[in-house]
């Protein structure tokens, strides 16, 4: 059985060729900023799960709510998750959908790319289109991107006593590794 | 023919990758999400809006760095009639301050215009309420105050000690919070006389404490909180505390109306020492107001 | 009213029948506007602005087109890209789209990129529409559709559904979003956020799934022409949602553009312009053009061929060469006639030929031969009610052709008709109307066709009007029958009575040609050498060269399709509105062949006028599209100091900005070249000022409101041109605004009068002044030459004299010394201190000498004091004279006077030892010094008693 060996090899070759294509992350980070006439917030989670599908161009995105931290007092996290939120009856937020430029994924290099998706944030889902740059490496995949979100597009209301408090355009950034699986 | 075989199956294994791939991201990451919760212990947070339940301590703490100045009036009876103008012409008060020295262990002290008394008090939190990972079904405070009166000493011909006006109080706080906005705790508590105004009276008082909290929107809350001495363990003449009140969040700050028969707002005042009856129509109107200050820098 | 006999000669005739197809070069009249070194670049899309221009984009950038130059926009910052899509939306704002994706907004005329938070890909804008909501749809090639809402970017691609990324055009039609694509046809719908789309393809019945390009139906709101990579052409109807296929072109080049028209399409291939008809879908004319991309309509009805490399301008459905006809007919021609069924009837030599349509422009031609004499011109046709068609012949009468039963008769025996030669035969549902050079006659017609007999009626209108050469009768609606004679004018008959229109009616005209009436009842009639007439019942409205005319010798009138009458001249044709009377110029005479004069070679059927030229018989018609009939005037931009303004620059300007200029166009697409001008600046001339150039400006206007007027014109005639204006404010400076002149007053006469007022208190402050000194020197005269003080004195010198006469020469010396000094300083203001203090010490020197002991003074004054204050003289003195006067003095009660200064102030004190009767003194005294230091000192004089001290205190002077 001399060929077995050279057999193995093949079929880790050939293994190789039929590698995954999805990479994946659970430790992207994102951070948002509301930046209000009297109060300036800033929170930042660090647990930003992420996928994507590079044989078909698709991505997917999810956080947990009650992992931002950073509030400017534990109340004001409270109030996040509680009344603006509503952490426990929606514990996540997710952005998933497709990314509209042709991509090839082999090549190595740095792209602008647009991705077309659903934003779920507090269960109201909204199309959006969210440029991006997109590091593709050996087996990795750097994603870096900021946007904007409207409190008001996602039917979470601001009181009018935390009117100069609370901005409702929230600026969001995002960065994640993901990892070729 | 072996060979042959272990090519089959290498391809068969291959083109099996390939179909893997073809999976909904979304569903894959969501799935993820809820074997990681199940490997995570997820606090409960928020059993109480605030530090205090009416009166007495709630099973939350203050957080840790945070200065919180609170302020609480109760004003007099409202079956004082329109002389007293149902009570707002008497007005008892206590300012103090809380400190969260970590995030489980709250300190602060206060003084009341009832009495003209000092009090301190130490609280810490045993255990947190959890699912996920470690399953805790409620949240537990231990909690001790002690209050001084300093009124002039009506008795001068007696011996007055210092210490014979000294009051301590211990309590147990078990919380649990049912469901986003309903929260209930039980406060077994012991408060203790150095002296005692009858002889016949005992040293320690024992109570049961119950309170809760029932949300009725986001920003408004419905409390109650009642607290039965046993009666072999009480003084004599005193009735029960029993108090309703309001917690309305006013971006920031919490702000506590309440309606209660108890003037004081320190554990023994209020436990042990409730000559007011409900029934009677004794009832006092206060509220309670705080404002926070974030004493550690932010990062 | 008798009876004629009538003949009727029938003719056995081998009818000349043969097939004549139209060439079809020549059909459709182009003319290349902007040819190779005209146009900069590579020309890519067109698009008629709301304003009444055409933005043009080429490989070199934007630019305006008025008709006949192209003005660039600032150019786009990359070379790499072109422009691919242009859109003008409901707010007239222009969007940009290129081949690199990237957008752009024309703003304030200048192209400024556009980006949205979401980026822009990199594939080609082909296309863009607006749907009802007002959001902005833009088609790529490659990523799909996009749509702006509400500042939002929203994507539609084959992931949403949609037929293909690749999308060739956009079209908002039926409240949808309807898409071409490389896969079919995508209906798109974007409500609430929610995208919905629906496709149709070749299994929906379309003949290829490249849709390359699609048009709305000119008039069908649910009906959308579709073109096809493969040649095809379909029409998509969304009642229903049916598609069907009605063309397709023989070479199958594909079609890159559709124009729907009144009755064409006219599509734009890889080969050149191909024109069909839209209801029997048969094609009309192919015309090869390199790489012809796009076609465009104008207001006026003419449509833009767009190739890559020029531009081509034609007259599109309006003027068409309906019948080509060899020199030969064309040389016979001196009617023509289009009948009830379409044939075309015209005059031929010694016959008349009929062109009767077959498929596409095919023609059977017959001949119906007359047997006239060998010179006898046929001069015209007229088709009656019964569809027979009358012939005039010059000299051999009228025939009568049956067009259905193809026979011919001659009528032989019409009374008085000597000549037979006809000049004109016209009619109504009841009469046929017969010119010749002997006169009128009239045959009643009935509806009957089987009719074999005719009546004629000879009018007698030699001796009404004088003449019996009558051009032309006219019996109107109202039963008045018009005569349009050589030489005696116009002539109408009106209830039996005959009545020519003379100068002094209104007509100068002698030669009149024809008479028409309009759809409102109006008479129109053209004259030789005078122009037209209009008649609306009670006056006449002349048309000549100063309203617009190009020529007033007129050959012929007809009813257009819309509300204007169709005049032609040698020159050029032209339209005349009935209501307006607007002259619109329909070209140049030249470009259609030389113009037929002959009275009666000019018809209207209602629906086209149809005239005859060297080249043959043409239609005129105007389409629904076309909807403006002369220059458009547009204000293109204002400028401050020759510097281009914003429009957003609101029109109030300083006094200083006063050079204005304005840039303005007047867009007139059918003949640009002939635009002219008037401007005028109401608020600074009331006269129109005429100009061809677009442009005027107006240096130093004083300041004033201005409103900026201009209009444009072909004609000459300005009176209903299209006016555009500019209404602004030139602000007066500063100090001439009413405000600052009345403030300006008002602060001078505040200042005036509060100057006068301090003179009059100055002035009042010193007589006052004069008063107190007048009278404290009379005051202390009359206290020095008190005959008691006298004596006093003068007892004390007897006793001193006695004593001491060294003392007693002293005394005197004192007493001297004292009156000089009163003598000297009375008539001062101030005085210093230490001359007052000379005077009181002469005076108790003299004082003492009586009193001894009994009076003591008290002077710490020092000498710096004495001259470091000043005061009015004479006042101390008076204060020590009261004091004695008011005062015991004695050895017992010695009275003392003393003085002292503090902070300023003298203080004078001394003891009380009241007298028991005292001396007269009226207290004058006192007042006087209190009232003198108000004046000079402007200061109270304090004055305190005690029960035991009087002290007067005195403000004292401080010098230096």
């Amino acid at each position: 059985m001399k060929f077995l060996p050279s057999l193995l090899l093949s079929f880790f070759l050939m293994a190789g060729s039929e590698q995954s294509k999805i990479y994946t992350t659970n430790t992207g980070q994102m951070r948002f900023r509301s930046e209000a006439p009297l109060e300036l917030i800033n929170a930042s989670s660090k647990e930003l799960k992420g996928a994507i599908d590079a044989s078909k161009k698709t991505f997917a995105f999810r956080i947990r709510i009650s992992s931002f931290e950073g509030f400017n007092s534990p109340l004001q996290k409270e109030h996040f998750n509680e009344n603006y939120m509503e952490s426990v009856k929606i514990p996540e937020a997710t952005f998933a959908g497709k990314i509209i430029e042709d991509l090839d994924f082999s090549k190595t290099g740095t792209y602008a790319i647009r991705a077309k998706g659903m934003l779920t944030i507090h269960g109201v889902e909204q199309e959006r289109i969210i440029r991006s740059d997109m590091e593709i490496g050996n087996g990795f995949i750097k994603i870096k991107s900021s946007f904007i979100v409207l409190l008001s597009d996602h039917n979470i209301p601001i009181p009018r006593v935390v009117k100069e408090k609370l901005a409702n355009e929230i600026k969001v950034e995002l960065t994640a590794e993901l990892i070729q699986k | 023919m072996t060979t042959k075989l272990l090519c089959c199956i290498f391809f068969l294994c291959g083109s099996f990758f390939a179909k893997a791939q073809d999976v909904d991201l979304d569903k894959m990451l969501e799935d993820e999400q809820k074997k990681d919760e199940k490997n995570k212990t997820h606090f409960t947070e928020a059993t109480f809006k605030t530090t205090r339940l009416i009166h007495g301590h709630s099973i939350e703490n203050t957080g840790a760095g945070i200065l919180d100045l609170k302020i609480s009036h109760r004003f007099g009876q409202l079956n004082g009639g329109l002389y007293e103008f149902f009570g707002l012409d008497n007005a008892s008060m206590r300012w103090g301050f809380d400190y969260g020295i970590t995030p489980k262990l709250t300190a602060g002290f206060g003084r009341s215009t009832y009495q003209k008394q000092y009090d301190v008090f130490v609280k810490y939190k045993l255990l947190r309420q959890s699912t996920g990972k470690t399953n805790m079904p409620i949240s537990v405070s231990v909690m001790g105050s002690a209050m001084v009166n300093t009124l002039k000493f009506t008795d001068p011909t007696r011996t007055n000690y210092f210490s014979s006006r000294l009051y301590y109080a211990y309590q147990l706080i078990a919380a649990r919070k049912f469901s986003e906005n309903t929260s209930i705790q039980i406060m077994p508590t012991v408060v203790h006389y150095n002296l005692v105004p009858l002889a016949t009276d005992p040293n320690d008082v024992i109570a049961i404490g119950i309170g809760g909290r029932q949300k009725i929107s986001k920003r408004v809350s419905i409390n109650a909180e009642y607290y039965y001495q046993l009666p072999e363990a009480k003084l004599s003449g005193t009735t029960n505390s029993l108090s309703i009140g309001f917690d309305i969040e006013t971006g920031g700050h919490v702000f506590q109306l309440h309606f209660t028969n108890s003037p004081g707002m320190t554990e023994r005042t209020f436990v042990s020492e409730t000559y007011g009856d409900w029934g009677k129509g004794d009832i006092l109107f206060g509220f309670n107001v705080s404002r926070v200050f974030s004493l550690k820098k932010r990062k | 009213m008798r009876l004629t006999f009538l003949h009727t000669i029938f003719f056995s005739f081998l009818l000349l029948q043969q097939t004549q197809a139209l060439k079809a070069q020549g059909i459709v009249d182009y003319k290349k506007v902007l040819a190779e070194g005209l146009l900069p670049g590579k020309a890519s899309v067109m698009l008629l602005s709301k304003k009444g221009f055409f933005y043009l984009a080429t490989s070199k950038g934007l630019f305006l087109f008025n008709g006949i130059t192209l003005q660039p926009f600032n150019a786009i910052d990359s070379a790499e890209k072109n422009i691919t899509a242009l859109y003008e939306n409901k707010e007239g704002q222009l969007w940009i789209g290129c081949s690199n994706g990237s957008l752009y907004k024309l703003q304030s005329n200048k192209l400024v990129a556009w980006k949205p938070a979401e980026e822009l890909g990199k594939k080609s804008i082909s296309g863009f529409a607006e749907d009802e909501a007002g959001n902005i749809w833009f088609a790529t090639k490659g990523e799909g559709l996009y749509i702006l809402h509400q500042n939002k970017l929203y994507n539609i691609n084959t992931d949403d559904g949609l037929s293909d990324n690749y999308v060739y055009d956009l079209q908002f039609i039926n409240n949808q979003i309807v898409a071409a694509t490389d896969n079919g046809i995508s209906i798109c719908n974007f409500v609430q956020q929610k995208k919905s789309v629906k496709n149709l393809s070749a299994a929906n019945g379309l003949t290829d799934n490249i849709v390359q390009t699609f048009a709305p139906d000119s008039k069908n709101k649910n009906i959308l022409w579709l073109g096809f990579q493969n040649g095809g052409v379909g029409l998509l109807n969304f009642k229903g949602q049916q598609s069907e296929t009605i063309y397709t072109s023989p070479k199958g080049s594909p079609i890159n553009k559709i124009f729907s028209g009144d009755k064409e399409l006219w599509l734009a291939t890889d080969d050149g312009l191909a024109i069909i008809n839209s209801t029997a879908y048969t094609e009309l004319l192919t015309e090869p053009i390199t790489s012809l991309s796009g076609l465009y309509a104008d207001n006026e009805a003419n449509i833009w061929l767009l190739g890559s490399a020029a531009l081509y301008k034609t007259k599109g459905e309006q003027l068409r060469l309906v019948l080509l006809l060899t020199d030969e007919e064309n040389n016979q021609v001196h009617d023509l006639l289009v009948d009830a069924n379409e044939n075309y009837w015209i005059t031929s030599k010694a016959g008349v030929l009929c062109f009767s349509k077959k498929a596409g422009n095919h023609f059977n031609r017959t001949y119906f031969p007359l047997r006239v004499k060998k010179n006898s011109d046929i001069i015209c046709l007229y088709q009656d009610v019964n569809g027979i068609i009358w012939v005039g012949t010059m000299g051999d009468g009228i025939y009568l052709i049956d067009p259905l039963k193809k026979t011919i008769k001659q009528i032989t025996d019409v009374p008085n008709l000597k000549n037979a030669s006809i000049l004109s035969i016209t009619g109504t549902k009841t009469n046929v109307w017969i010119t010749a050079l002997e006169g009128v006659w009239k045959s009643p017609v009935s509806g009957s066709s089987g009719k074999k007999n005719y009546t004629f009626n000879n009018i007698n209108i030699a001796q009404a009007i004088g003449s019996t050469y009558i051009y032309y009768v006219l019996e109107d609606s109202k039963n008045r029958v018009w005569f349009a004679t050589d030489g005696k004018g116009i002539t109408v008959l009106e209830n039996g009575a005959f009545n020519t229109f003379k100068e002094n009616d209104g007509v100068a005209a002698k030669v009149i040609y024809s008479v028409l009436e309009d759809r409102n009842g109006n008479i129109w009639f053209n004259t030789l050498n005078n122009g037209i007439y209009k008649y609306n019942g009670s006056t006449f409205k002349h048309f000549g060269i100063t309203t617009g005319l190009p020529d007033l010798n007129i050959s012929a009138l007809a009813l257009t399709n819309k509300e204007s009458v169709f005049c032609s001249t040698q020159k050029e044709n032209f339209l005349i509105d009935i209501t307006t009377g607007r002259i619109t110029l329909l070209g140049a005479a030249n470009s259609t062949g030389k113009m037929n004069t002959d009275l009666n070679s000019t018809f209207s059927n209602g629906k086209n006028v149809f005239f005859h030229t060297s080249n043959g018989v043409y239609a005129y018609h105007s389409p629904e599209y076309n909807k403006v009939q002369n220059p458009q005037t547009r204000i293109l931009s204002m400028s401050l100091f020759l510097k281009e303004q914003d429009e957003t620059v609101a029109n109030r300007f300083a006094h200083d900005e006063n050079n204005l200029s304005f840039h303005f166009a007047g867009f007139y697409f059918s003949d640009p070249e002939k635009v002219n001008y008037q401007y005028k600046l109401e608020g600074y001339s009331n006269n129109w000022q005429a100009t061809k150039d677009g442009f005027v400006n107006f240096p130093k206007l004083p300041s004033g409101g201005y409103t900026f007027k201009v209009r444009s014109s072909v004609t000459g005639n300005f009176e209903d041109a299209d006016e555009a204006a500019y209404i602004f404010n030139i602000q007066k400076p500063f100090w001439r605004q009413w405000w600052f002149i009345l403030l300006s007053i008002t602060s001078v006469t505040a200042i005036l009068f509060y100057i006068i007022k301090a003179r009059e208190k100055e002035v009042k402050k010193m007589q006052q002044l004069q008063t107190e000194k007048l009278q404290s020197q009379y005051e202390t005269l009359k206290n020095q030459v008190n005959p008691h003080f006298l004596f006093n004195s003068f007892n004390t010198l007897l006793s001193v004299i006695d004593e001491d006469p060294k003392k007693a020469s002293d005394y005197v010396e004192h007493l001297s010394d004292f009156y000089r000094s009163i003598v000297n300083l009375r008539e001062k203001d101030i005085i210093s201190l230490g001359d007052e203090l000379k005077i009181i010490e002469h005076y108790f020197f003299i004082q003492k000498k009586r009193f001894g002991n009994a009076l003591h003074f008290v002077n710490p004054i020092t000498e710096e004091q004495k001259l470091g204050f000043a005061m009015p003289p004479l006042c101390l003195q008076l204060l020590a004279e009261n004091a004695i006067k008011h005062n015991i003095v004695s050895k017992e009660k010695p009275l003392t006077l003393s003085l002292s200064i503090h902070d300023n102030w003298l203080v004078v004190q001394n003891n009380i030892n009241e007298k028991q009767t005292i001396e007269k003194g009226e207290g004058l005294g006192l007042q006087n010094i209190k009232n003198r230091f108000l004046l000079i000192a402007e200061k109270e004089v304090l004055i305190a008693k005690t029960h035991d001290t009087f002290i007067v205190k005195l403000p004292l002077i401080k010098l230096l």
